[in-house]
């Protein structure tokens, strides 16, 4: 297998030395599946000609940024690895028109930095701080706490590059779902122009409720204003863990002046609460994270509480984080048989990938079949996640 | 190490990863070689520069695990011909590289 890859990106880019494969089975899932080969792909024709590659010797190919997805969705037996981080390129920052145009491999945490030192923004910045990559980004499309008002990644891109099961070579301007969030099952995308934000400044308020239904009716009311750019909700024993009261708690972010904190710091001061609790639980020993979503927002709370867990998230996108312990496998599997019964859904937030391909929605699955057979009938592309096919 | 996730937050300031944009020999390939526990020459393939601890959320101290490995290693007699070396030259001659210092006038010491 390594000859006919080292023609394509050359021996310096390509291994099959265990150590390097070991390197690669492993994401933030907990699962171990080693690859046959890995490559680091520069640019698209190479991609396209590992795909062609692929297709001759039925292999899968599996495209990887910085493999801290939590759902096994970039490791695979057997499989060829592309890691896309060579591909990080930022080939223009329009200001005025206030667009990027990237490469996949790009970090997001530079692609942060590089903004801000332009008084730009790009409003994705997931709840779950890991070390991810821009593909990443759109191949679960990510949300944070801003996408209850400006949406999830998918909402931010203007035009996308991509490469399907077959090589063949794509440019979108619209229906960007054929590809984000679907996981790198359906296509490789090999160049995004992102729309970006102006730097805004925003107020914000934190308030406690000692009553759940108090709780839901302030955030439904909160639903029916315009002026707000996030909800956030932390339960009593997030809230403990971050120094606030033992209640339930809101954040809650306004475009307007309505928020009880208006000056900078001070809503620097609350927001710094909501988006700090990852390593605040971290350091407390909860590693596992549960993305729970239902429109019955009280019975995740509840299941929160009887299980004596820490929740939190953007209970305006009616979302909640659950979060776990390692002693507390049995409650985290109690909460996977629930999902496939009761009216809840697990994976929206992080993805699917291979650990949670069960929870797929009907309609989602429907949607990658009838992609998979119209552009990867081989099933070359991620082959595995989210759904069996062929 | 049963605390730790694999989450990848290591690799955000791992200096190895950075340069050369490989999982192999990051701060994360060795939270996982630590993880697994088995004491192998792979051991003495890692850097022990602290940045592992600054990043990890969970605020655990890799290097401390692998050093404990290395030294399992060494007790049983498996330690690396490389690191037999260089600590038999830094016994001898204060050096890692087999000479005494006054012959390195360069030698930062």
């Amino acid at each position: 297998m390594i000859d006919p890859l080292r023609a394509i990106f050359g021996p310096e880019r390509v291994t099959e030395n265990e150590r390097d494969l070991i390197a690669y089975s492993y994401d933030a899932s907990g699962q171990k599946q080693i690859p046959t080969a890995v490559v680091f792909p520069k640019t698209a024709d190479e991609i396209r000609k590992a795909i062609l590659y692929c297709n001759r010797i039925n292999a899968s190919l599996i495209p990887r940024g910085f493999g801290t997805g939590t759902t096994a969705a970039t490791i695979g037996s057997k499989a060829i690895i592309l890691d896309m981080t060579s591909m990080n390129a930022l080939y223009n920052l329009d200001k005025s028109a206030r667009t990027a145009d990237l490469e996949p491999g790009i970090s997001l945490a530079s692609l942060h930095s590089y903004l801000q030192k332009n008084g730009l923004t790009f409003p994705i910045r997931p709840y779950i701080k890991t070390h991810t990559t821009l593909g990443g980004v759109f191949a679960r499309n990510d949300l944070s706490p801003g996408s209850y008002r400006l949406g999830r990644a998918i909402q931010h891109i203007k035009q996308l590059e991509y490469l399907d099961g077959t090589g063949k070579h794509y440019s979108l301007k619209d229906n960007f779902d054929r590809v984000v969030g679907c996981e790198g099952t359906t296509g490789i995308i090999t160049r995004i122009i992102i729309s970006l934000e102006s730097v805004f400044t925003s107020t914000a308020s934190i308030t406690a409720y000692t009553d759940k239904d108090a709780l839901l009716q302030a955030v439904s009311s909160l639903k029916r204003r315009s002026d707000i750019l996030s909800i956030d909700y932390l339960n009593k024993k997030a809230a403990t863990a971050i120094g606030l009261p033992h209640s339930h708690h809101l954040i809650i972010e306004y475009y307007s002046n309505a928020g009880d904190a208006r000056e900078p710091a001070d809503v620097n001061s609350i927001l710094q609460k909501r988006d700090g609790i990852y390593d605040v639980l971290r350091l407390k020993g909860y590693q596992y994270w549960e993305d729970v979503s239902s429109d019955d927002i009280l019975h995740l709370i509840t299941i929160c509480e009887e299980d004596d867990l820490p929740c939190f998230g953007p209970i305006g996108l009616s979302t909640l984080f659950f979060c776990y312990t390692q002693k507390d496998i049995l409650l985290r599997s109690a909460l996977h048989d629930l999902g496939l019964h009761a009216d809840m859904h697990l994976g929206s937030a992080f993805g699917y990938g291979r650990t949670k391909k069960n929870y797929v929605p009907h309609d989602t699955k429907k949607k990658i079949i009838a992609l998979k057979q119209e552009y990867d009938y081989g099933n070359i592309l991620n082959r595995g996640a989210l759904i069996d096919f062929r | 190490m049963k605390n730790c996730n694999l989450c990848g937050n290591c690799n955000l300031i791992c200096p190895v990863f950075r340069l050369h944009r490989k999982e192999t020999r990051s701060n994360r390939n060795k939270a996982f070689i630590c993880k697994e526990g088995t004491p192998t020459s792979e051991a003495y393939s890692f850097l022990l520069d602290g940045s592992i601890k600054t990043a990890c959320p969970a605020g655990i101290d890799v290097d401390e695990v692998l050093i404990k490995l290395r030294s399992h290693l060494i007790l049983r007699g498996r330690e690396t011909p490389a690191n037999k070396e260089l600590i038999d030259n830094l016994r001898r001659y204060k050096t890692p590289y087999g000479k005494k210092r006054k012959d390195y006038p360069g030698l930062v010491t």
